[in-house]
């Protein structure tokens, strides 16, 4: 498993949120972990959602796993970053299929990440499919 | 009359949990002293202790309400000098959190207007879609939390103003199994 390109959010110190793309063969999967709650997460991860779009151009995907069980919080500044981030993804893609994983009871995940994938689209409905899973 | 033996822990199981009562207050001021994440602070605080004994899921709803009532209010401070008061009510029929602050009448117009096209929209879905999307073209800040409330965690909102302060108030009811 290789990684394609990671970024990072360091609030206070700490590194507090984590967009991680690693690929093993022609299977791309993109980790959320932690949280974001800066007032600005784009000035964090600019350069990532940009290095994103090229990478992907060089893969020929057959799959793509976005796995949002490990992202704990996103206040609404986050929103545009994480449609920054997929829309990255579905876009460089081509018609590689998108399996997301959610967490089953988490509202976010449930109500609010399918309007920021655009699920609603119907080219991008298509493609994606989601696995919900139960938190421990 | 002297009272009841406690509950045997081996039946606090996650219904006899769900009744106990929380009720937590915070005042805190003047609000210039604060530089810190605050709401953040408080919404993890609050997701700790109602994880404590409800589900999951009412305590991130919590987390949420608080972080996005408490955000609003240091987002729009009009007298650094004033505080803001934070109550938090969780029981077995659900979660009720309000946030009191000092605003001018015309602040607390502007953000009845927002609470009264969310109370008042037909599909809030829809709504929340198409201003996340509107409002993401020029990266504009703020704007969506209370929509969030509605929609996503399902909130009740409503809103006050009496001798200069907004009173907004988040109520879930929980869904009785």
């Amino acid at each position: 498993m290789k990684v394609i390109t990671f970024g990072e959010i360091v609030d206070g110190g700490a590194s507090v949120f984590h967009s991680v793309a690693t690929l093993d063969a022609r299977s791309l999967k993109h980790r959320f972990e932690g949280v974001i709650r800066v007032d600005n997460p784009y000035r964090f991860l600019k350069g990532h959602i940009d290095e994103l779009g090229v990478k992907l151009q060089e893969l020929n995907l057959q799959e793509i796993i976005i796995d949002f069980t490990d992202l704990r919080f996103c206040n609404s500044n986050g929103f545009y970053v994480i449609m920054d981030v997929v829309e990255a993804l579905y876009l460089g893609s081509g018609d590689a299929k998108v399996i997301v994983r959610r967490i089953d009871d988490d509202d976010w995940q449930r109500e609010t990440l399918p309007i920021l994938l655009n699920v609603d689209d119907e080219a991008i409905g298509r493609r994606t499919s989601f696995e919900n899973v139960r938190e421990s | 009359m002297s009272p009841e033996a406690p509950t045997p822990i081996s039946e606090l199981d996650e219904r006899a949990l769900a009744n106990t009562t929380t009720r937590l207050r915070l005042t805190l001021g003047p609000l210039d002293h604060v530089t810190g994440d605050l709401a953040g602070l408080v919404g993890e605080h609050a997701l700790q202790l109602l994880g404590m004994f409800y589900p999951r899921n009412v305590a991130r709803k919590a987390n949420v309400v608080v972080t996005e009532l408490v955000t609003n209010v240091f987002e729009n401070i009009y007298d650094p000098k004033s505080s803001f008061d934070l109550e938090l009510d969780a029981g077995p029929t659900g979660l009720v959190i309000a946030v009191r602050n000092q605003v001018t009448p015309e602040q607390y117009a502007k953000v009845k207007a927002r609470v009264d096209l969310i109370r008042d929209t037909p599909d809030l879905r829809a709504m929340v879609a198409s201003t996340i999307r509107e409002r993401r073209k020029e990266r504009l800040k703020g704007g969506l939390g209370l929509m969030r409330l509605a929609q996503e965690n399902k909130f009740d909102i409503g809103i006050a103003y009496q001798d200069g302060a907004m009173t907004v108030t988040a109520t879930y009811t929980a869904v009785q199994s």
